[in-house]
């Protein structure tokens, strides 16, 4: 019977594109393993290559249709406005409610003195 | 050519000017969120395309992020950079839109990436790459399942940790650890070894017969 094993780098090319964010996976061991073998050195290589790529395209904008900024800026506005009469229709509320309750103290008021009349 | 002191001076004022803009705009001054906005929608707009793959829904997903930018500013506490702020909602956005299409269409999207806006790398590094493998990075992002290209955008162009990704696409930690594993294995494949197949092959044919 034959026994499969697993090449070194075999499982380390499974690690590898994890390597790029946290270099401490590479034990002391693979490490010495990796710098005698060009084909991991390769792969680590590779990846290495494709984050660089992918870092510069940060560097490289799509370009936008310009009319996208005017409704951007529309759409602000309009939740601006929004906003603005929320506030003013929550303080009309609030003026009310003031308005209403003050009313409804007032009248409760007067109740209670015309009882407390009546009853002397 | 700038000197990387000077770049550095540069990018620092930037971000104070940008700090002045929020603070201001956090206190109600309109204009200066609309400053904000006119500095930072290209790269915006960028990052929404890049997760989105199409267009239409990037402009959709850069409203709707300066929408919920706009409301959520007093929120904003400013131990992160605006700019990070905003593109942790762009994400949250992107997902919440891939999310309704998918349930709509049951499609994949992205297969058709336009390639309008090959602007030189300020990395001399990245200059010296050939063309036709920057086209074929994006080629290849595009490519990518939605889920993986989120990933990949988000944390090796845009450099957002682990942990923010996750938080902004609804996922766990490990679940996007393993998305980034499959999404750079796949790139990997697609452009790196692709190009050098290809340029062997090349080579062999270029080879005069013995």
């Amino acid at each position: 019977m034959t026994m499969l094993t697993v090449l070194p780098c075999d499982r380390l090319a499974e690690v590898m594109p994890d390597l790029l964010d946290d270099p401490e996976l590479l034990s002391p061991t693979d490490a010495a393993h990796v710098s005698q073998c060009l084909r991991c050195q390769a792969e680590m290589a590779r990846f290495r290559r494709l984050r660089r790529m992918l870092l510069n395209l940060r560097e490289q904008p799509i370009a936008a249709d310009p009319e996208l900024l005017e409704e951007i800026l529309a759409g602000l506005d309009s939740a601006a406005e929004r906003r603005a009469r929320h506030r003013i229709a929550g303080r009309r509320a609030a003026s009310i409610m003031g308005l209403a309750a003050a009313t409804a103290a007032g009248v409760g008021g007067v109740l209670v003195l015309a009882t407390r009349r009546r009853s002397a | 050519m700038v000197a990387p002191a000077a770049a550095a001076d540069v990018a620092r004022s930037g971000h104070n000017e940008m700090g002045a803009l929020v603070a201001e705009a956090r206190d109600g001054d309109r204009g200066a969120f609309d400053a904000l906005v006119r500095r930072t929608w290209a790269d915006t707009y960028s990052l929404a395309f890049r997760l989105t793959g199409n267009a239409e829904d990037a402009r959709e997903v850069c409203q709707e992020a300066y929408l919920r930018a706009f409301r959520g500013l007093r929120r904003f506490r400013g131990d992160a950079r605006f700019t990070t702020w905003l593109y942790r909602i762009t994400a949250n956005c992107a997902s919440t839109q891939l999310g309704r299409r998918r349930r709509h269409r049951h499609e994949e999207l992205g297969e058709d990436l336009e390639l309008n806006d090959l602007s030189p790398s300020v990395d001399p590094v990245g200059r010296s790459e050939s063309a036709s493998l920057r086209d074929a990075v994006q080629r290849a992002l595009a490519a990518l399942p939605p889920k993986l290209r989120a990933v990949v955008v988000l944390r090796d162009i845009y450099d957002l940790s682990h942990e923010v990704i996750a938080a902004e696409l609804g996922i766990s930690v490990s679940a996007a650890k393993v998305r980034l594993h499959r999404a750079r294995h796949r790139l990997r494949d697609d452009v790196l070894l692709r190009s050098e197949v290809e340029g062997s092959s090349n080579d062999d044919v270029d080879r005069p017969a013995m």
